[in-house]
């Protein structure tokens, strides 16, 4: 009876270790083939994958394309602080830390920004244990295979003569890029409606120094420091017409009072702060921006390389 | 640390059973610290202060009970009861006394905020069990260590099944207790079938029923149609919750080669209340009937006594759930319902006419599914949110657009819990029914679990396709890890 118990469960562990093997194995090989995946997605994989010591980490206005050599950048839209704080610690687990700009706007301590997400903390805590990245513990990667055993079922059904449903992002995702592209031929008003719904958004919560996403700020930093980063907070660029509407509810929405709190906090953790304002940059023309808060591939030549000589001026 | 969660499955687990494995290589006193420190560690894991208060309640209730051993003194028993529903009523209900007398007194009372301690609930009535074993001569003799581990072995910690001491101490106290690749195997079976439970059915029915109950609970109004899909799949939900939950359990107290006691038995296929307290959460049913009932007298006093007696525990059982006037209720619609249903049976047998009995019989799994599923309006509405509920189900807005993958999914699920034999019948474990032990029906040979290969691969592919409901997406918490 033993030796029969013992031979199921021999099979229970192998056919599990093949399958959680096999999954392994589909999902690299998925990511490897996909042509086309989310910002979310292509973040995990970039904090898994990406080589180098320097980084700038934050949302969308630092994005995930590589803006200023030799720095990877690590941003994706709507990133929590606790998020972006798993991010680094499973990004530098196995990496020198380097020199490090953090972006730090007010949109960071905004009332979306107060929660956790959870991947990227699995690995950030297996690497504890192995030498290496596991994609099947990544949500984002998993639903990369997903999508990829989806499309197989919609070319069978396309090839069974069924027409497949058309995917409705990538035509919004194109408008989109074109509505962006031309953001400086906007019309005033409608720009200024979007500047008064982006503010709105990206005020911080009252007692934003005790939020979730202030204290995670705070942690990262820190930790980046302990490990031996030259660490740097950054605000990125807006345009004259929203800071303008920024400057106007400064007070009333909070944006004033975290500048205050972010200046005193770099000061408490002994690292530079550097506002676009203090640049010198002057006021950049629309055309270096590709809405009013994100920076145009001209804009990114101007601003990047500024802001590195402001924090790290040794380098 | 859900039994659901990545962090469980694949580092917490792993690493607890390797543990065990090693310690075992220092004989049996070193894997029962070994699984002691584990479980310490998965509950401080939560919250690490209240490792304290579970430490205070073993370390009084363990001294306690070797007192009582000795003396069987009826204050030390009163003063350790009063002890254990002492911390439950500081931790768990003082803030809902103090609301509700606020009501009652005209100045406002002060709010303490305090937060609820995982599983207090489930490791105080454990406790008080044991006292009372202890004062009546029915323990097995253990050590501090042992008494330890009974109580806080994480696979039942959290939320249950309330498991007595008799029933697992003697495999403690002789060494029996450690992993082995066997039992593994055959745990691995068990935590397959309460994982995909979890992951595939119980979360799945949330999706469809939370954003209804918490529309409601917003004051939106919901239609008749939606009520009623959101009610039906609630039902679904805290069955496969619960008993997704309760076969882990089983499951991973199997990999260390303990027999847990099986807590759900199709309830759904009750054919009376009365029976379907034999089949719900039978472990509490079990403690409420042992160490309430009998304690208030139970049927000895005549009817009214009984019917008295039944109400209370009914209210009291409602209570455990959650510090709330709505549990309250719940409790008391069962008791309402258990009354009628004992009042019923003895119209039944006066009468004695075989026509009415077996129409009684056609109705009475019909009713009573219809009873049970309308109660857990007030379970799961917030508040007195169940208040519109209720009204919605019956006079609601007609007319929403039903999905029908939504209706399939609640069909395939009564499907699953009418049709399908339950855990202790695929893998014939013992159950307990009214203080007896019992070997539940068997299922059809075909679908009983035997060591073969074919179960094997059945076990790991259903395993491997809860995996990866797993990883995709964070787990929801188990709906009684809030009691």
């Amino acid at each position: 009876m033993d030796a029969t118990r013992r031979r199921y469960a021999v099979v229970v562990l192998a056919v599990l270790a093949i399958g959680l093997g096999a999954g392994e194995w589909f999902i690299r090989d998925s990511v490897a083939e996909a042509k086309a995946m989310t910002s979310s997605q292509r973040f995990v994989l970039k904090v898994l994958t990406a080589e180098g010591s320097d980084v700038v980490a934050g949302d969308s206005h630092v994005g995930l394309r590589e803006r200023h050599p030799p720095y990877v950048f690590l941003g994706r839209g709507g990133i929590t602080p606790w998020e972006l704080e798993q991010a680094l610690r499973s990004y530098f687990r196995d990496r020198p830390v380097g020199r490090v700009m953090i972006e730090v706007g007010p949109q960071q301590v905004a009332a979306n920004r107060q929660f956790e997400w959870r991947s990227l903390a699995r690995n950030s805590l297996v690497r504890q244990f192995l030498p290496f990245d596991v994609y099947l513990f990544e949500p984002e990667l998993v639903s990369v295979a997903e999508q990829r055993v989806t499309g197989l079922f919609k070319r069978a059904a396309k090839s069974a003569g069924r027409p497949a449903k058309p995917s409705r992002k990538k035509p919004e995702a194109r408008e989109n890029r074109r509505e962006q592209a031309a953001y400086a031929a906007w019309p005033e008003e409608v720009r200024a409606l979007r500047m008064l719904n982006r503010a709105s958004e990206q005020r911080p919560v009252d007692n934003f120094e005790v939020s979730v996403a202030w204290q995670a700020q705070e942690r990262m930093i820190r930790r980046l420091k302990t490990a031996g980063g030259e660490v740097c907070l950054i605000r990125t660029p807006l345009t004259r017409e929203y800071q303008q509407r920024m400057t106007e509810t400064a007070e009333e929405w909070g944006f004033a009072r975290y500048r205050r709190a972010i200046e005193t906090l770099a000061k408490e953790l002994e690292v530079p702060y550097v506002d676009y304002l203090d640049l010198g940059l002057g006021d950049m023309p629309l055309v270096n921006f590709k809405n009013q808060d994100h920076l145009s591939p001209r804009g990114d030549r101007v601003y990047w390389p500024a802001v590195e000589k402001a924090c790290f001026p040794g380098a | 640390m859900l039994f659901s969660s990545f962090e469980f499955l694949f580092l917490f687990l792993p690493a607890c059973l390797a543990a065990a494995f090693i310690a075992r290589g220092f004989g049996a006193r070193a894997v029962v610290i070994v699984t002691l420190l584990s479980s310490l560690y998965f509950y401080g894991y939560f919250r690490p202060s209240y490792l304290l208060l579970l430490a205070l309640s073993i370390t009084v209730n363990y001294f306690g009970g070797e007192q009582l051993i000795r003396t069987r003194s009826r204050p030390v028993l009163t003063a350790l009861v009063i002890f254990n529903l002492g911390l439950l009523g500081v931790f768990k209900y003082l803030d809902f006394v103090l609301y509700s007398l606020d009501f009652v007194v005209p100045a406002e009372l002060p709010r303490y905020g305090i937060m609820l301690p995982l599983a207090i609930s489930f490791f105080t009535f454990q406790q008080i069990a044991y006292v009372c074993d202890c004062y009546r001569g029915q323990t097995i003799r253990n050590d501090f260590v042992q008494y330890a581990l009974l109580v806080s072995f994480f696979p039942h910690l959290i939320a249950g099944p309330i498991v007595r001491q008799q029933e697992v101490m003697q495999d403690i106290v002789d060494g029996r207790l450690y992993p082995t690749l066997e039992r593994i195997g055959y745990g691995l079976s068990i935590v397959a079938i309460g994982l995909f439970k979890k992951v595939f059915f119980a979360d799945q029915f949330a999706d469809i029923a939370d954003p209804i109950f918490d529309a409601n609970t917003a004051g939106e109004a919901i239609s008749r149609a939606d009520a009623w899909v959101g009610l039906l799949a609630y039902t679904l939900q805290i069955y496969f919750d619960f008993s997704g939950y309760s076969d882990m359990a089983i499951g991973l107290a199997a990999m260390f080669g303990l027999r847990f006691p099986v807590n759900f038995l199709s309830p759904y296929k009750a054919r009376s209340i009365i029976d379907f307290w034999h089949r719900w959460h039978m472990t509490l049913s079990a403690f409420l009937r042992d160490y309430f009932y009998f304690a208030l007298g139970g049927n000895r006093n005549g009817k009214v006594r009984r019917y008295a007696n039944l109400m209370i525990v009914m209210l009291v059982g409602g209570l455990w759930h959650g510090a709330d006037w709505a549990f309250m209720l719940w409790g008391g619609i069962h008791g309402t319902l258990l009354v009628i249903n004992h009042g019923a049976r003895h119209v039944l047998a006066d009468l004695k006419n075989p026509l009415v009995e077996r129409a009684a019989g056609i109705a009475a799994p019909v009713l009573t599914f219809a009873a049970v599923c309308l109660a857990w309006v007030p379970f799961r509405a917030n508040g007195v949110a169940w208040v519109d509920y209720y009204a919605a189900l019956w006079s609601g807005p007609a007319g929403s657009e039903m999905h029908t993958g939504t209706l399939a999914l609640l069909a395939f699920g009564y499907f699953v819990v009418w049709m399908l034999p339950n855990l202790a019948q695929f893998f014939g474990y013992d159950v307990r029914t009214q203080g007896k032990a019992a070997v539940a029906a068997a299922a059809p040979s075909r679908l009983r679990w035997q060591p073969a290969t074919t179960w094997a691969v059945v076990s790991a592919f259903v395993l491997l396709a809860s995996l990866h409901l797993v990883l995709r997406q964070p787990p929801n918490a188990f709906i009684y890890f809030q009691f």
